[in-house]
């Protein structure tokens, strides 16, 4: 079975396309390091942070949606998962951030397995339907989890200070820039890969994938576990940056509705599609958010969307290529 | 659990089932039927709703009088819908399927968040006589309200499954379901046929709108809710089949009653999804499928 | 000899219709059989359950000696079983050489560098060199029937299932096709050819099975089906 590793350094590190690939993402990493020490306006840190998460998670759904054919309507679930799991793991112990990040990953990684197993061997909208079904479930279960304060949310303590970043909030920042890479290296690994291949075939023709031995149910499910992982691991700095979570945040319908519109409005057939939807649209909402009004935002993005599927198929990839 | 106490939920169930069948009846022919992926199904019982509750304010209509005038208007919307689909992504190519669910569920969300903008997020009621009497029947109470939206759905249940199979359109509906080509060959546009369907079915929609405002005060977000609800009765009824969506909505609905009275309460909004899962795991048909 | 591929009484319902009502067939390593029958007569149902794209409801499927009912679709084919589509089903989003590359990959036959010489072979054997790097949806009607055939034996097949390759070409390009069936068939590749076209049956098949309504009503050789009056009547009255 494919390796599924997130840092793919057994696959050819070495070729001149992966060594291009990493010289540009230690650039990032050292940006958003460095950023830490010379900015000073601490929104503009919390609208990174934001729009690194978004582009985790746009390029997490993008794994298993535009890359693979089936569609995610339940990202705020395989997010809040991530997320609560950290603030359990937190109350109870004093971990690492990076354990609490693997944790909302393995957590997630799961929930994507299970969906995955019971509805991918059925057609695609079955999966949707399910995606948006288990938002409902564990967003119940977490409503009826008071370890974690169930409905009416907990507060989160972390410390404020941070010994490398100056606070704790930018030491997050440069965290999630460092998951934005991963999240990236692994779509840039999948689209290289035999895995991704299988992946593609399967997306434009299932029957003729499995014709040509491509085991269909193993690699969705593979790729559903890949793309729920990433989505919890971006989950799980949330509620500490913010020091708070409450259901009705973390199972925010922005989240689901955001992660599918990025990639759909960027392009959707290269890894650098959602990125830039991530990055344009997440822009775009903060201005808005700040500006205008939260439910307006929403609104513009889901405008954006249908306009996007309808009228520009390909995407803004699809439309620089013209 | 003591046996009054199942019967009572039992019997809430199946009036709340009713009133379920009211709203999946129209997704059982666009889904089931047709074969379009309408996730905004819901977001348009929803619109049904607040058109109710605007009509009661502007004129002082009986919600259901307000569904049923409704239900024009809601037809062309679905012709036109309808059309807008095929031409969009029925007709184009390979990937229509993925951008054909990202096209409904981008559209339920445009139509929660413009309800928000026009509404507000409170939940919003209606006023009827019929709203907070009951029927006693022995010891148990039954609702007005629910009796009259399940009367309401039996009877729209009933013309439907009449119109399916009296109606020249109603059985090219179910015809085109089959085999498109042998449709055509018999004369029938299926593209008209399939346009008129869908209207009927968005019309179906304008009164279980109707019936949902009537069964309980509405808010914007509450389509999300109805959705996992609405696709686990068509699943579990079986694609396109009428009444087996009515009997699929009484099992879904007796199941949250008793779900709702016993101690496990506060998860019976994971019923639905329990049940499309087992559904699509065990017997993917459904009880009726074709 | 074992029979490579042996169907024993397959039955299929879809509903209330049968399309199979107790088919067998047989093919022997390296044999060339050909299907034919009048349209709905049930040789793609036949060929689906076979190759594991549906589930047949009664009967036996046997590779080599060993029952594959079980097995879905893909084992099948990594067991040695290619098919064509007879509407040609290309990844499309795709390059033509990564069409190539997924068979080649997923049956483990070569990865990398390896499985880009591989397909650029392939490539040239089928005439779609210069084709290699568009995308696979661009191609006409005669390079996606190609790429369907350099597709199924990119993956070094012991069983190739062609499912009316030849539908809709004309007559230089039908040559072309079973040119390209004859050099698979000499390498010893067992070839199921389902056509209308009755001179590439005649040219090509070893042995004929006629279908009709779901039931062989023919078997032998090309000359002895095509002169058997069931097949006259199933093709032209009744």
């Amino acid at each position: 079975m494919s390796d599924l590793a997130l840092r793919p350094a057994a696959v050819g590190g070495l070729s001149s396309g992966w060594s291009r690939f990493w010289i540009g993402a230690a650039a990032v990493v050292a940006l958003a390091w460095a950023s830490t020490a010379f900015v000073a306006n601490e929104y503009a840190f919390f609208a990174t942070f934001v729009i690194l998460q978004f582009v985790v998670l746009a390029t997490a759904w993008n794994i298993l949606g535009g890359h693979c054919g089936y569609v995610n309507f339940g990202t705020g679930a395989f997010l809040a998962l991530g997320a609560y799991v950290a603030v359990a793991l937190h109350k109870a112990f004093d971990l690492p951030v990076i354990a609490l990040v693997f944790a909302g990953a393995a957590a997630s990684a799961l929930l994507g397995a299970f969906v995955g197993l019971l509805t991918l061997r059925l057609r695609g909208i079955y999966f949707a339907i399910a995606t948006l079904a288990i938002t409902v479930v564990v967003e119940t279960a977490v409503l009826n989890w008071d370890y974690v304060g169930g409905a009416r949310g907990i507060t989160v303590i972390r410390p404020h200070e941070d010994a490398v970043f100056g606070t704790y909030n930018r030491m997050l920042v440069v965290l999630m820039a460092a998951m934005a890479v991963a999240a990236v290296a692994a779509a840039r690994w999948v689209e290289r890969s035999a895995f991704g291949r299988g992946l593609a075939a399967i997306r434009d023709g299932e029957d003729a994938a499995e014709a040509c031995g491509v085991p269909t149910l193993r690699l969705k499910v593979a790729a559903a576990t890949l793309s729920g992982a990433l989505m919890g691991a971006a989950g799980a700095p949330l509620p500490l940056y913010m020091n708070f979570i409450d259901p009705h945040s973390a199972f925010g319908m922005n989240y689901a509705v955001s992660a599918l519109a990025m990639p759909m409005i960027g392009g959707t057939s290269h890894w650098i599609g959602p990125v830039i939807g991530a990055v344009l649209l997440g822009g775009a909402q903060q201005a808005v958010t700040v500006t205008i009004s939260s439910e307006i935002n929403v609104l513009v993005t889901g405008l954006l969307l249908v306009g996007f599927v309808v009228a520009a198929p390909k995407g803004i990839l699809g439309l620089l290529k013209r | 659990m003591d046996l009054e106490l199942l019967l009572d939920a039992t019997v809430a169930g199946l009036l709340l089932g009713g009133f379920y069948a009211a709203l999946s009846i129209g997704l059982a022919i666009a889904f089931g039927l047709l074969d379009v992926p309408h996730i905004a199904h819901p977001a348009f019982a929803l619109v049904g709703a607040y058109g109710a509750i605007t009509l009661q304010g502007m004129f002082g209509l009986d919600p259901v009088l307000a569904g049923v005038i409704l239900a024009a208007p809601f037809y062309l919307l679905g012709v036109a819908t309808y059309r807008f689909y095929h031409a969009t992504f029925e007709s184009r190519g390979s990937d229509a399927g993925l951008r054909g669910l990202a096209f409904f569920f981008g559209v339920a969300f445009i139509l929660e968040v413009g309800l928000i903008l026009v509404f507000g997020i409170d939940q919003v009621g209606v006023r009827a006589p019929y709203i907070g009497q009951a029927l006693w029947l022995g010891e148990m109470r039954l609702p007005m309200r629910l009796l009259v939206a399940g009367g309401c759905a039996l009877l729209m249940a009933a013309l439907l499954i009449l119109w399916l199979k009296r109606s020249f359109t109603g059985r090219a509906a179910q015809a085109v379901a089959q085999d498109e080509t042998a449709l055509a060959l018999v004369g029938a546009d299926p593209v008209k046929v399939k346009q008129v369907a869908f209207g009927v079915a968005t019309a179906t929609v304008a009164v279980s709108g109707a019936l949902l405002v009537i069964v309980g005060p509405v808010e914007p977000n509450m389509a999300r809710i109805y959705i996992g609800k609405v696709f686990a009765i068509v699943v579990l009824a079986g694609l396109g089949s009428v009444p087996g969506t009515v009997f699929a909505a009484m099992i879904l609905g007796v199941s949250e009653s008793i779900m709702l009275s016993g101690p496990a309460a506060s998860w019976t909004p994971a019923v639905a999804f329990g049940l499309l899962l087992a559904v699509l795991a065990f017997r993917p048909q459904g009880l009726f499928g074709r | 000899m074992t029979a490579l591929l042996e169907a024993t009484n397959i039955v299929k319902r879809f509903g209330g219709f049968t399309a199979l009502s107790g088919v067998s067939i047989a093919v022997n390593p390296g044999e060339r059989l050909g299907i034919i029958g009048p349209n709905g007569s049930g040789k793609t149902t036949l060929m689906n359950t076979v190759a594991g794209r549906m589930r047949h409801d009664e009967g036996n499927i046997c590779w080599s000696g060993m029952d594959v009912g079980a097995l879905p679709a893909w084992r099948r084919a990594r067991l040695g079983i290619a098919r064509t589509f007879q509407i040609p089903m290309p990844f499309a989003g795709m390059t033509v050489e990564e069409n190539l590359r997924v068979p080649l990959e997923q049956h483990g036959l070569a990865r990398g560098a390896a499985a880009a010489s591989r397909a650029a072979e392939l490539l040239d054997e089928f005439g779609l060199a210069t084709r290699a790097r568009d995308r696979a949806g661009a191609l006409s009607q005669v390079e996606l029937r190609r790429l369907e055939l350099a597709r199924a034996a990119a993956a070094s097949p012991r069983l190739l299932i062609s499912d009316e390759a030849m539908a809709g070409l004309a007559g230089g390009e039908i040559d072309e096709v079973l040119a390209m069936l004859d050099r698979l068939s000499a390498r010893g590749i067992a070839v199921i050819m389902i056509e209308h076209l009755m001179r590439a049956i005649m040219r090509f098949s070893a042995r004929v099975v006629c279908l009709d309504a779901g039931k062989i009503i023919a078997e032998g050789t090309p000359a002895e089906v095509v002169a058997h009056p069931e097949v006259r009547r199933a093709y032209l009255g009744a």
